[in-house]
């Protein structure tokens, strides 16, 4: 089955990041050593963090036409920060991993993470 | 470079869902066609359609603890209804393929899209 674990940051996250280098470090390490654990089970189908909201551009249809506006969805205060997408044999295993992520991450990893099947 | 198209869809699009509906083959041909496109190009790494947000369940950190909440966000905001991963030559070539997706008035069809580059794996930027 196919699950995607989307890690959901407030788009303040963005602006007032603080980055501490040994903390960054502490999380970095987690991520790591978590996608190689989950290449090896062959779980891992991508994994990424997606680049500073404010860098993104908004596509959508007004009258029968594409119009891209600069910046995340304008009502959105809660931004996709970065996504896994899983091959697991069950939605446990996949909560199993999200709880793993926000319980161990350490100080700059995600606090939130939602878990949605993906239909291929 | 790789880029992320988010498919933004308001929680009520699930509701009442009882499967496909008249008209909807047509998108999913458009579809079909475009990451057949997509593939041919190189550019297409990942796309998937998810599944009712209301099955979803959201893990939270609070006060060092776990917590799990069944469900879309609370505050009724948009969710994320799908998805494609490209590797594209730059933003306007992503934004580009956006443009189509939204500009296919079909049924149940995207009607908005955010475009994001993805961080480089080796940037040491991660999350």
């Amino acid at each position: 089955m196919k699950y995607m674990l989307m890690v959901h940051s407030a788009l303040s996250d963005f602006e007032t990041r603080d980055t501490d280098p040994a903390e960054m470090q502490e999380t970095f390490d987690f991520m790591m050593k978590l996608n190689t654990e989950l290449q090896e089970s062959g779980e891992l189908l991508d994994a990424a963090g997606l680049a500073d909201p404010r860098h993104a551009v908004t596509v959508r249809r007004r009258g029968g036409s594409a119009v891209a506006t600069d910046g995340p969805f304008a009502e959105a205060k809660e931004v996709l920060g970065g996504y896994w997408v899983l091959d697991v044999a069950s939605k446990e295993r996949a909560m199993e991993i999200a709880s793993d992520i926000v319980e161990n991450c350490g100080a700059h990893g995600p606090d939130s993470i939602e878990v949605r099947e993906a239909m291929s | 470079m790789r880029y992320m198209l988010l498919v933004k869809t308001p929680p009520s699009a699930w509701e009442g869902w009882e499967g496909p509906v008249d008209g909807f083959e047509r998108t999913i041909e458009f579809m079909g066609k475009l990451n057949a496109e997509l593939t041919e190009t190189g550019e297409l790494i990942d796309a998937a359609g998810l599944a009712d947000p209301t099955v979803g369940t959201t893990v939270r950190k609070r006060d060092d603890r776990v917590v799990i909440i069944d469900g879309p966000s609370p505050d009724g905001a948009d969710v994320i209804g799908g998805y494609w991963v490209l590797d594209c030559d730059s933003f306007d070539r992503a934004s580009e393929i956006a443009a189509r997706v939204v500009a296919f008035d079909g049924v149940n069809s995207p009607d908005v899209i955010e475009v994001r580059p993805i961080m480089d794996a080796n940037s040491g930027q991660e999350m």
